[in-house]
């Protein structure tokens, strides 16, 4: 197991450094300590605390297409397709696209500030709607929580909080309490590769910001469930813990608590 | 069992009826040939119904295909999910890597299709109950219809008569 364990790392490792690097500044950018905070009104900013007491994995956030990068996609995976020749379903053709991104990580190695308890990020992205897709580390989307998750809007001009976010082994018992539900699941979510849990603490009010960020600056993100959507391209899939008031589980539905509705399944 | 990942993907959500019921096998296997029970196990639910079991079951193999994990940043379209990207089977080692490739490939689809497949039955209130390689072969076979099936039957029939998984 060990050895198929390392040899996978390292087949992940290979694949990662060979992968070309993109700028992609524009769309979503860390902000470090050395580096005054500026509002602009144009970015949307997303702050998030990555406690690091369990794992050290971190978050990944997907940014919603909108109607005009879905169609730039769209077009740009037919004529793929088309130039291939017609072997196949265009739905499982595999496309390489190098258009401009919308999913990110959320690097605690990129943080504002640290100690050894937590690291907080603040980033300015792209206004908009987005999903807590997953958890990595590096440049790996290592899981999804494609069995049910949070969204929330991005709004300009302002430093939407998203609280903190929480990692841990899922085959053991947590440090979190938060994640009580989703771990010590047993030598399963051992095998190979660690199955994580992930979890998230919405934002207090008078929580600490980093030095330089505005409180009036400050919005609490407005969570909504997202349901189970499929991604076949990572190693683990999980759900993101429940959180009260906004996100439970009823068996394997995914249920938005505000509306009291089910979020379906993609 | 690549191809049958890959079915899994593109037909689980509309998953066909088997051509023809599979037979269901028996679930009695000596404790001397039960297999790792981490990753050799049958889902069953007391009470729950053959077609809530159909249900559940096909659900979940919709996650079953393992693709090679996304390197980030990414684009992700969301409105619909993206095939499974092969994962790479050689690693530029020449013959070397093919080879090793070749050995642990098939034992890793098949952990990560098993801790996939428990995370999300599990919450459905499915519990696992051990058995042997050669039987876990056999129920989960390259036609998944027929696989889904008769895991099915198993699933919403007896309490299989083998030690459970916990939890």
């Amino acid at each position: 197991m060990t050895f198929r364990l390392l040899f996978g790392l390292l087949l992940t490792g290979i694949a990662a450094a060979s992968a070309p690097a993109k700028d992609t500044s524009d769309l979503l950018r860390p902000i470090r300590a050395e580096e005054a905070v500026t509002i602009r009104p144009d970015k949307a900013y997303l702050l998030i605390r990555i406690d690091l007491r369990g794992t050290t994995q971190d978050p990944v956030i997907l940014r919603e297409p909108d109607a005009a990068e879905l169609a730039r996609y769209e077009g740009a995976r037919a004529a793929a397709f088309a130039k291939r020749g017609s072997k196949g379903s265009i739905e499982s053709f595999v496309f390489d696209y190098d258009g401009p991104p919308n999913l990110f990580i959320l690097s605690h190695g990129k943080s504002i500030s640290s100690d050894k308890n937590q690291a907080t990020v603040l980033v300015e992205a792209r206004p908009g709607d987005y999903v807590l897709y997953g958890q990595g580390f590096g440049k790996v989307l290592f899981q999804c929580h494609c069995l049910g998750t949070v969204g929330f809007a991005a709004a300009p001009g302002v430093v939407t909080d998203l609280g903190t976010y929480l990692s841990d082994d899922a085959s053991k018992p947590s440090v979190y309490p938060e994640l009580a539900g989703e771990t010590n699941l047993g030598p399963t979510a051992r095998m190979d590769f660690v199955l994580f849990a992930g979890g998230l603490v919405p934002a207090s009010a008078g929580q600490a910001l980093p030095t330089g960020v505005d409180r009036s600056t400050i919005r609490a993100a407005q969570f909504h469930a997202v349901g189970p959507f499929v991604d076949p391209n990572v190693w683990h899939i999980n759900r993101l813990a429940a959180i009260p008031g906004v996100l439970r589980y009823d068996g394997g539905k995914v249920i938005d608590v505000a509306s009291g509705k089910e979020a379906p399944p993609r | 069992m690549k191809a049958y990942l890959a079915a899994a993907f593109l037909a689980a959500s509309s998953f066909p009826a088997p051509a023809q019921q599979p037979v269901m096998p028996d679930l009695n296997v000596p404790a001397s040939d039960l297999g790792d029970e981490r990753k050799f196990f049958v889902f069953h639910k007391a009470g729950v119904s053959l077609e809530q079991a159909r249900a559940d079951l096909g659900f979940c193999s919709r996650y079953i295909a393992r693709g090679q994990q996304r390197f980030l940043p990414d684009f992700v379209a969301w409105k619909h999910a993206d095939p499974a990207r092969p994962v790479p089977n050689n690693l530029n080692y020449g013959l070397v890597g093919v080879a090793i490739m070749a050995i642990i490939d098939g034992p890793i689809d098949r952990s990560i299709r098993q801790a996939r497949m428990m995370r999300c039955m599990l919450p459905r209130g499915y519990a696992r109950y051990r058995t042997s390689e050669a039987l876990w072969k056999r129920i989960n076979s390259d036609d998944l219809a027929s696989a889904i099936e008769l895991q099915a039957q198993i699933a919403s029939g007896p309490v299989p008569p083998a030690p459970r998984t916990l939890p």
